[in-house]
């Protein structure tokens, strides 16, 4: 249909019905969840994470510990993780790109957080700070590495700064997870089972 | 949900509007009613020429019907501007808040009309506790009570007063039940148009207030009451019901104050 | 005289489907309200942040659309708008055609099921695959969704996994949920990424910015728009909102009530074409009316606010009896008892019986997020179906009643007579609303005008 024609159907409507459009005026005060928030960002941020599920990770030994007991011996690393991280090199064998041909190839994907919320314990990827999609989605295990000075406190502080310099960011709470069958809560579904975050 | 207009009509001397349940089936809550409004000090009275809320018609989506029937209420309650006092939750809403729907495409006029006569509805609890001001029946009552909130009481200050009305009495005590702010599946005509799952949602409510075992089962209306007393005895479960008003009548006829 | 089709689903019902969906609606009615408390433990605040949202969804819809498709064109995307069902999926199979795309995985979208894209797509031989575990454990089986966050509600865990093996999901039976999950899991990972196209909904559409917000928990969003090359959006107008900032108060009100969940796992934003290696070079946006700007035009308007989130049906008491399914169209509950006939247009009729199923409770306004008077809307409903002459099974006639009780001297009269009735023999009524009523319950003594007579003598 005819763009035109499409918006006369809205403001015919619209005209039509003859509603008043009320005020949608709100402020932060209004949204913002204060339990959520109490602490300095980055107390409230690794709470909020934990109680999220998340594996936080405060040291690289710490996370190397965690991998080497998961087993795991090959991980993969975003080309923008911005951080090259040889001490797992020295651990583990580190793909550089990920193989669409072989998504399982890596168990943990490496790459960088842009942001973290403090409110939602979310982390923030986004393209320009991401190579490729796949490293932070395929692998069971995903790292994010967050500059402790990239936390903002609020939902509604970090829109304001989610679409201003990349065309996509997604926010990222937890493991993956479904509660699809008979309403029994699994992790793991398409995305990582075990969603972890390495505070740098 | 059906809140009540602000800046009702108050006074204390008022219409009774016995509701098509109580002048057919349930006299004694409708008598038990206008004891205890007399007993607060309110005087009462009962226009003859008043039949029913239009409720029925409505519910079902005969707007024009039920419209008919609203008119004749308002002629029936015109001979004076005092509150009209209610004893059931589904009718007041009725009367102070569907029935701006049921006329929500008429004349200004008659819009007026029904947000004057809207504005001058209370349902009995809420009359009794925050018109009259009433905060203790007094009296004696021993019993465990369950309360069933009537959905149509929904966001009125109809189930506080209820509860704490009742509290007042001496020897009441309130039973907890699961679901206790769920509908029992009545829905007026629903009951008929839909009768598996009324009947089956009317089991479900019936089964959960029995479990906590209660002495007496009460409610802001008659026709909750009808249907979840209909499916008990159907499935021969004891199940004794009393209007909100048969208790406070009678706890005060125990503690020989009326 | 027909039955009646609903309540006849409720008696047919298998006992099973029916204590899944009663208790997974129940949980979920009751995480809903722990985690709003635990959010906001400020006395009015959930319900102040209900009437914000009831208000943003109430803006000028035809500046914020135009803003939005002008912002997407901006980024890159490409904009269409579709009329009718048929019109969407046209463009939609001629962007196939033109893009030569042959696998399309698709994220669960309401709206996509409004339409049926799925059978017709695959009328045109492309293979399109449900990713959300829900979606495609109904896709495989050719079932509709039951429930419109977890349209696999009413099935269990054996079915499932049975129905897994018929169809090669999985290579052998296994009812456990954790390998059920894992199951799909391998499957599905191979069809991202062999799609050459993704189709997905829009939880929002941010007018200034001019992006998407996709809220999903399972990750198939950005796994899909990781593997495919294509992304084709469809979403109502209704879901533009005016910008990124009001998405703060969706964001803290949908996956609470949807869920129990402070926020879902994953919010996507999507402005355009990626920039990362592996993701959509191009994308398509389609605005779709399908008989909204008609309810946008009547005293419907309000059903037009829904976020989709589904509280309504957890809390409906009938919902939680009779299934999603029940009502025979894409949108349960009590949303779909008022939008589901809007949606039908010249079949309104046919599903004239919808808003009968609802008791008049309230509770699903009680805890609806963005404040949509759902029990006044049901009832207006039942108005147009009567204005329009809709036949509805067991519905009672109430011209003599009116007639009666417009009548008060008659009634005066009449009423007390009813004690007459006390000497028939009622129970052997078996039609009728009569006999409906007393097929299941008994009914008290009729004490017809003893109370005015006592009024009158006391």
């Amino acid at each position: 249909m005819d763009r035109e024609k499409f918006l006369d159907r809205i403001s015919g409507a619209q005209k039509r019905a003859g509603r008043k459009i009320p005020s949608a005026e709100f402020s932060e005060e209004d949204v913002v969840s204060k339990p959520a928030i109490v602490g300095t960002p980055l107390e409230a941020f690794k709470r909020n994470f934990k109680a999220n599920r998340g594996t936080l990770f405060e040291s690289i030994d710490d996370l190397i510990k965690f991998l080497r007991a998961q087993g795991y011996k090959r991980g993969v690393i975003d080309a923008k993780a911005g951080a090259e991280l040889p001490e797992l090199a020295e651990e583990f064998e580190m793909l550089k790109s990920f193989d669409r041909a072989n998504p399982d190839e890596a168990q943990f994907g490496v790459s960088r957080a842009s942001m973290g919320i403090a409110e939602s314990g979310a982390l923030v990827l986004k393209d320009c700070d991401t190579a490729d999609r796949l490293t932070s989605i395929a692998p069971w295990m995903h790292i994010a590495l967050l500059d402790k000075t990239d936390i903002v406190q609020t939902i509604p502080e970090a829109l304001a700064k989610t679409l201003t310099d990349t065309p996509y960011a997604i926010y990222v709470c937890s493991p993956s997870k479904t509660a699809d069958v008979e309403g029994i809560l699994i992790e793991g579904v398409h995305g990582p089972g075990i969603q972890a975050c390495l505070l740098i | 949900m059906f809140n009540p207009p602000q800046d009702r009509v108050i006074g204390k001397r008022v219409n009774f509007m016995a509701t098509c349940l109580c002048d057919a089936i349930f006299d004694d809550a409708a008598k038990a009613a206008v004891e205890v409004l007399r007993h607060f000090g309110a005087e009462v009275v009962l226009p003859k020429d008043q039949t029913c809320c239009g409720q029925p018609a409505f519910n079902s989506g005969d707007f024009a019907s039920a419209r008919k029937v609203l008119k004749s209420a308002f002629r029936a309650f015109s001979e004076n501007d005092w509150p009209i006092v209610v004893p059931s939750a589904s009718c007041a809403a009725m009367l102070f808040h569907s029935s701006k729907i049921a006329f929500r495409n008429e004349s200004e006029s008659e819009r007026a009309e029904v947000d004057a006569f809207a504005s001058r509805v209370w349902e009995f609890c809420d009359y009794l506790k925050n018109c009259l001001g009433v905060e203790k029946i007094g009296g004696s009552f021993s019993a465990r009570i369950a309360v069933h909130n009537s959905c149509h009481s929904r966001g009125t200050p109809t189930p506080e007063a209820l509860r704490s009305l009742l509290l007042s009495i001496e020897g009441v005590e309130l039973v907890e039940f699961e679901g206790y702010d769920d509908c029992c599946g009545f829905g007026g005509t629903f009951s008929v148009v839909m009768p598996n799952i009324s009947s089956e949602l009317g089991l479900a409510k019936v089964n959960a207030i029995s479990a906590a075992a209660p002495d007496i089962i009460t409610a802001p209306d008659t026709s909750c009451l009808l249907h979840q007393k209909g499916i008990a005895d159907k499935n021969g479960i004891d199940y004794p019901v009393m209007h909100a008003a048969q208790i406070f009548r009678d706890a005060l006829k125990n503690g020989g104050l009326l | 005289m027909a039955t009646q089709p609903i309540d006849d689903f409720c008696a047919k019902i298998k006992p099973s489907t029916k204590s899944a969906v009663g208790s997974a609606s129940k949980e979920t009615t009751a995480a809903r309200k722990r985690i709003f408390e635990a959010a906001y433990p400020e006395a009015g605040k959930t319900d102040a942040l209900r009437g914000i949202a009831n208000a943003i969804k109430g803006q000028d819809l035809a500046a914020n659309v135009r803003r939005a498709a002008e912002s997407l064109e901006r980024n890159g995307v490409k904009v269409l708008f579709a009329a009718d069902a048929m019109e969407a999926k046209e463009q939609i199979a001629e962007i196939f055609k033109a893009e030569g795309v042959k696998n399309a995985v698709k994220v669960k979208s309401m709206t996509t099921e409004e339409i049926g894209l799925n059978s017709f797509l695959q009328s045109l031989g492309t293979d399109i695959v449900e990713t959300d575990l829900g979606e495609l454990i109904i896709q495989i089986e050719g079932e509709g969704p039951s429930h419109i966050v977890k349209p696999a509600m009413h099935r269990k865990r054996d079915d499932i996994a049975a129905s897994f093996e018929r169809h090669h999901v999985a290579d052998s039976y296994d009812d456990n949920p954790q390998h059920i999950t894992l199951n799909a899991r391998k499957y599905l990972r191979k069809k991202f990424l062999a799609a050459d196209a993704v189709i997905t909904g829009a939880n929002y559409v941010l007018a200034k910015e001019g992006a998407i917000a996709l809220i999903t928990n399972e990750g198939n969003a950005r796994f899909s728009m990781a593997g495919a090359k294509i992304h084709i959006a469809i979403a109502g107008f209704e879901k533009v909102i005016p910008s990124a900032k009001e998405l703060a108060v969706f964001l803290n009100l949908l996956a609470r009530s949807a869920t129990g969940q402070h926020s879902t796992v994953y919010t996507d934003f999507v402005s355009g074409p990626g920039s990362a290696k592996n993701s959509p070079q191009k994308m398509y946006f389609i605005f779709l009316d399908n008989g909204r700007s008609d309810i946008l035009g009547s005293e419907f308007a309000e059903i037009l606010k829904c976020m989709r989130c589904g509280a309504c049906m957890n809390r409906c008491p009938v919902f939680r009896l009779i299934s999603g399914h029940a009502y025979r169209a894409t949108y349960p509950g009590p949303l779909g008892i008022v939008l589901s006939p809007l949606l039908a247009g010249e079949r309104f009729c046919e599903y004239a019986d919808l808003p009968k199923a609802c008791t008049l409770c309230g509770a699903c306004a009680e805890v609806c997020p963005a404040k949509i008077p759902l029990p006044d809307l049901v009832l207006k409903m039942r108005d147009l179906a009567k204005t329009k002459h809709c036949k509805v099974p067991n519905d009672i006639n109430f011209a003599p009643f009116s007639f009666l009780a417009t009548r008060p001297k008659l009634w005066r009269a009449l009423v007390p007579l009813n004690r007459l009735a006390n000497f028939l023999p009622l129970g052997a009524v078996k039609f009728g609303p009569l006999g409906r009523w007393l097929k299941t319950r008994t009914l008290p003594s009729f004490r017809g005008g003893l109370f005015r007579k006592w009024f009158k003598n006391g």
